[in-house]
């Protein structure tokens, strides 16, 4: 038995080291799980949102590259030292003959380095949701439980060639079970602790980074927002010089029309889902931390990001379809 | 020597700055048109061929100065795009998913370690059964 025992000292040097850890586990992370899920699925979409107003903003310019050279006020030539056998590449720069200024065409996206930094906080929220999820302590458990099992057995037969060979037999307890059942709450407890301790501190480090650039995607936001508002306005302006040309009943409606989509454009825009995605995160951040902030008050955060998320998405889906085609 | 990249302040206040001076020349640009249509109408008048001309050449001014919000949207999210701010965040978001991923691989190694001690005690378990075996034979013959 005692060199049986010797083989679990590799368990029970964590084990005993798991002790360290017991108060910090005391709030369990378990929680967590919905704000942490929320947060994470909210990230997702509003990763999405940022990638279609790059897509916007981009698709928009090209239209503004194109006017210019089939109006010939802008020179279309091969980028420099490309499109030539030797080349590696093959692109088109649009030249504009009084400054030289030169771009690509088509464009290439300008929010390169953004989609970086947010696909990063994307795989942020997801490792927070992997560390929550990490089923660790079940599988920790069916470990442990299979090598006291084996204890156990070695015991009983222990006793049983007692007993054949006629010597006074021992009782033999169900220690496996209880003995288990405390290295597996030990264990239960250590895991909680790595990722309580691991939450807390990732949320902390990250809170500052994700409000700047919570901040910075809501100022791209505000400036990619007038695209769609400038299409409107021609839009309404068209409508207008129609009515003013001729001022009957069908003229007045589409004027009207016009009018009223602008208007919804204007009124419903909201720049506001990046700063929330910042709200949601300070607030998860400062949960964590254990300040004055609630759990409770962290979800209802992280829920109005995830509406805020889903509203821009279908905004954007709308945006498309409202906005007139100017091809 | 390189040139300095602006920073974020630097190019929003900026882009702020063209985006008044385009709101303003849009603003303009409509009033110029109210103006030459409302004199008409106040004079219960049909315009007149140079208001005509002129008010074309506004609304043509105002579609060249509307399309430029597009370019300023454009340069501005390139430039916020390209400055040391951006790149900063991303490597302290890259440095943040490195500790939660040691976090992650620190505890799967502690299932490693369960299913080695599990292994170990089997194995001890299955050799001292048979210790324990040809002890009790030893007792049986003796």
């Amino acid at each position: 038995m005692v060199v049986v025992g010797s083989g679990l000292k590799r368990l029970a040097r964590w084990a005993s080291g798991a002790a360290l850890l017991l108060a910090v586990a005391a709030c369990s992370t378990t929680d967590y799980g919905k704000p942490v899920n929320d947060f994470a699925a909210a990230t997702d979409n509003a990763e999405q949102a940022l990638a279609e107003l790059s897509d916007q903003v981009t698709e928009a310019y090209r239209g503004v590259l194109e006017g210019g050279i089939l109006s010939r006020r802008s020179f279309l030539q091969f980028s420099q030292d490309e499109c030539l056998v030797a080349s590696p590449r093959c692109r088109l720069a649009v030249v504009d003959p009084d400054s030289g200024a030169r771009e690509f065409y088509p464009p290439e996206p300008p929010l390169i380095q953004m989609t970086r930094l947010m696909t990063q906080i994307n795989r942020y929220a997801g490792n927070l949701k992997a560390l929550l999820e990490a089923d660790t302590a079940s599988q920790v458990e069916t470990q442990v439980n299979a090598a006291l099992g084996s204890v156990q057995n070695l015991a009983e037969t222990v006793a049983e060639a007692r007993a054949e060979a006629g010597v006074a037999p021992v009782d033999i307890p169900p220690f496996a079970t209880s003995v288990g059942a405390g290295v597996n709450w030990i264990v239960g407890q250590y895991v909680e602790g790595v990722k309580y301790k691991g939450l807390q501190r990732a949320t902390a480090a990250a809170k500052p980074v994700v409000r700047e650039a919570a901040d910075l995607f809501a100022t791209v936001s505000a400036f990619v927002s007038d695209v769609p508002r400038k299409d409107l306005a021609n839009d309404v302006s068209k409508s207008l010089d129609a009515f003013r040309d001729n001022g009957d009943a069908a003229n007045l409606a589409k004027l009207k029309l016009s009018a009223a989509k602008f208007d919804t454009l204007l009124t419903s825009t909201p720049p506001d889902l990046f700063k929330r995605l910042g709200d949601a995160h300070d607030a998860l951040a400062d949960a964590l931390q254990g300040g004055e902030v609630s759990i409770a008050t962290a979800i209802g955060k992280i829920e109005a990001f995830a509406a805020e998320a889903e509203t821009l998405a279908k905004i954007l889906k709308d945006i498309r379809a409202i906005v007139p085609d100017n091809g | 020597m390189s040139k300095r990249r602006p920073t974020v302040a630097q190019v929003v206040a900026q882009a702020n700055a063209a985006r008044e001076e385009l709101a303003k020349l849009d603003r303009e640009l409509q009033e110029g048109i109210d103006e030459i249509d409302f004199s008409a109408f106040r004079e219960r008048r049909e315009r007149t061929e140079a208001e005509m001309e002129l008010r074309k050449s506004l609304r043509a001014a105002q579609a060249e100065a509307r399309e430029s919000f597009t370019v300023l949207a454009f340069v501005t999210a390139q430039r916020l795009d390209d400055t040391a701010e951006v790149e900063h965040l991303i490597h302290r978001m890259e440095d943040i998913n490195a500790g939660l991923q040691d976090d992650l691989d620190g505890l799967k190694k502690l299932e490693k370690y369960a299913k080695i001690a599990a292994k170990v005690a089997d194995a001890l378990a299955k050799g001292a059964e048979k210790l324990a075996k040809i002890a009790a034979e030893g007792i049986k013959h003796a």
